[in-house]
């Protein structure tokens, strides 16, 4: 049946963000479409920056950079951490540009839609519902994981319950909900590891964790013998990294949640400063600490323990005890999964909410009637999602995390070009992404080197539609007029907000 | 191979940037439940308005 302790914090939990989530919607009843996906567009900085910091604190975050701490040395966590924050600086001036273009935008398939017309608007809404479903499996697979690990909790429970929770508490509250339950999971979040890392380091002691990392370097009888354990710029880490970055920029562009926190923010000058704390400061030293502290001091030990994703809850267990331990793991993980799994519900809320329901369904449907689709839609993606993360089971996340980059990151040339350049068309837009996702998926299948092929994939899904672009760019004679977004309205009332 | 000082100093260093991150969330963050908890929906969004010309 389980360990009693993990179905209390299962409950508990749940109750409080359920709770959180009536409350938000009594106080601030939900007037419209906008206020339902955008959160009426006046969230203050502050808990922009708590939503954002912890929508990228991923199960992966902390699991799968405790992995590459253990795989390859002290250059796994710097790695995790400059690849997967390369994309942001590329997010964030695109949000803002798009912001200043076309101040009523709601979703980037709206931009899309305008600057490139509705096939590859379609395109992009595929992507962007494959992107979402993709990340909250991989967060429903991962608490699965923790809480069977940990609490010997069915997976099919572990995995089913938090999704069921966030389902709920964003189709009550919509991105409202999301963001106020993320600033109580940012606490949660940050708290345990603002406990736990100076704890490591006492346990272990610095000498403890250098002398070990000296020998997994040098010792070949070391079960993770690693030469370049001691490297941060050790040539395995480094191409991580780089597909860390080529990974990322599929979810971090593709992920409709970040552009609508965007737009939930009051204005720009705000939004950029929400962001930079949010990713720079509070968010890049988060898969450091786990990857070079946690993995690289779980290194340190020269145990066996299994599989490398048990690095962090290995290392948890063994600082606080085997109770404490687990449930402060638990508690990070799913905190974890629940603020990821929150503002991807919300990022698929507002796609079909703004970019489905009336164009497809009911052309005449009133706002009300357009949130209740956006709600019922909510439900049915929460049930695929736990059906799929149950089929999931006992699959590694490190390398689901890998495989999605040759999928996702297709699509980010030709957006980020036409974001910012007129002379990118609709077919050069298709033809570079098509080319991208086929070099992407040929390199990994057919190239020879094992050890290299998902890296060569990643690179070409990323790089072979950037020349794509450029080529297509060069002989195009069509030029966009971007000052015609100025006077885009959507279907839905939208506040006039400033760009 | 790093030593063990350069070792120390950047898992102190990685600790302390997280900490300030914190910190520079934490309290507005804070502050801003605060101003939710104590005045109404409208007076709220009033407030934010007021901010947002600022």
């Amino acid at each position: 049946m389980g360990n009693f302790t993990g179905y209390i914090i299962l409950v508990v939990f749940a109750i409080l963000f359920i709770g959180i989530s009536f409350i938000v919607s009594k106080k601030f009843p939900i007037e419209g479409v906008d206020d339902f996906v955008a959160a009426g567009r006046g969230i203050p900085a502050a808990l922009i920056s708590a939503s954002v910091m912890v929508s990228w604190v991923w199960a992966t975050t902390l699991m799968a950079s405790a992995e590459a701490g253990m795989s390859y040395g002290i250059s796994g966590g710097v790695s995790y951490a400059w690849g997967n924050a390369l994309p942001f600086f590329v997010l964030i001036p695109l949000i803002l540009h798009i912001r200043k273009k076309m101040p009523k935008c709601t979703t980037f398939t709206e931009f899309i839609e305008q600057r490139f017309g509705s096939t590859t608007s379609k395109i992009f809404f595929i992507f962007g519902i494959g992107v979402t479903m993709y990340i909250l499996i991989e967060q429903a697979v991962g608490i699965g994981i923790v809480f069977n690990s940990m609490f010997d909790i069915p997976y099919e429970i572990a995995c089913a319950v938090p999704i069921i929770v966030v389902t709920i508490y964003i189709a009550k509250a919509g991105l409202r909900g999301s963001i106020f339950n993320d600033v109580i999971q940012f606490f949660i979040i940050s708290i345990i590891l603002i406990i736990t890392v100076p704890l490591v380091l006492k346990t272990l002691g610095f000498d403890g964790i250098y002398q070990g990392l000296v020998n997994a370097s040098t010792d070949p009888s070391n079960p993770y013998y690693n030469e370049d354990a001691l490297n941060f710029f050790s040539g395995a880490g480094f191409r991580y990294g780089m597909i860390a970055v080529v990974v990322a920029t599929g979810q971090v562009l593709l992920d409709q949640g970040y552009y609508s926190k965007a737009i939930a923010c009051g204005n720009s000058k705000s939004l950029f400063r929400a962001y930079i704390i949010g990713t720079v400061f509070a968010w890049m030293p988060v898969p450091i600490i786990c990857g070079s502290i946690f993995g690289g001091a779980t290194l340190s030990l020269g145990k066996d323990i299994g599989l490398a994703s048990e690095a962090a809850p290995y290392l948890m267990k063994l600082i606080y005890g085997g109770g404490l331990g687990a449930v402060m793991f638990v508690l990070m993980v799913f905190m974890a999964a629940m603020t990821t799994g929150g503002g991807c519900f919300a990022g698929i809320q507002a796609l079909f909410t703004t970019d489905f329901y009336k164009k497809y369904i009911n052309k005449t449907a009133n706002e009300f009637q357009t949130i209740n689709f956006g709600r019922k839609v909510t439900f049915i993606i929460g049930v695929i999602v736990i059906i799929v993360a149950i089929l999931l089971k006992g699959k590694s996340l490190l390398m689901l995390d890998i495989l999605s980059g040759i999928f996702f990151a297709a699509p980010a040339g030709c957006f980020v070009a036409g974001a910012f350049s007129k002379k990118v068309n609709s077919k050069t837009a298709i033809a570079s992404i098509v080319l991208g996702l086929g070099s992407g998926i040929a390199a990994w299948q057919l190239w020879p080197n094992p050890d290299m092929n998902t890296f060569v994939g990643n690179m070409c899904s990323l790089l072979v539609p950037v020349i794509v672009v450029l080529i297509g760019s060069f002989l195009s004679k069509d030029e966009f007029d971007f000052d015609k977004l100025k006077d885009y309205e959507p279907d839905h009332e939208v506040k006039t907000v400033e760009g | 191979m790093i030593s063990q000082t350069t070792l120390t100093i950047f898992f102190i260093f990685a600790f302390v940037w997280f900490c300030v991150g914190f910190v520079l969330i934490a309290v507005p963050a804070i502050r801003e439940i605060k101003n939710i908890i104590s005045t109404g929906t409208d007076d709220f969004v009033k407030a934010e308005e007021k901010q947002n010309e600022n």
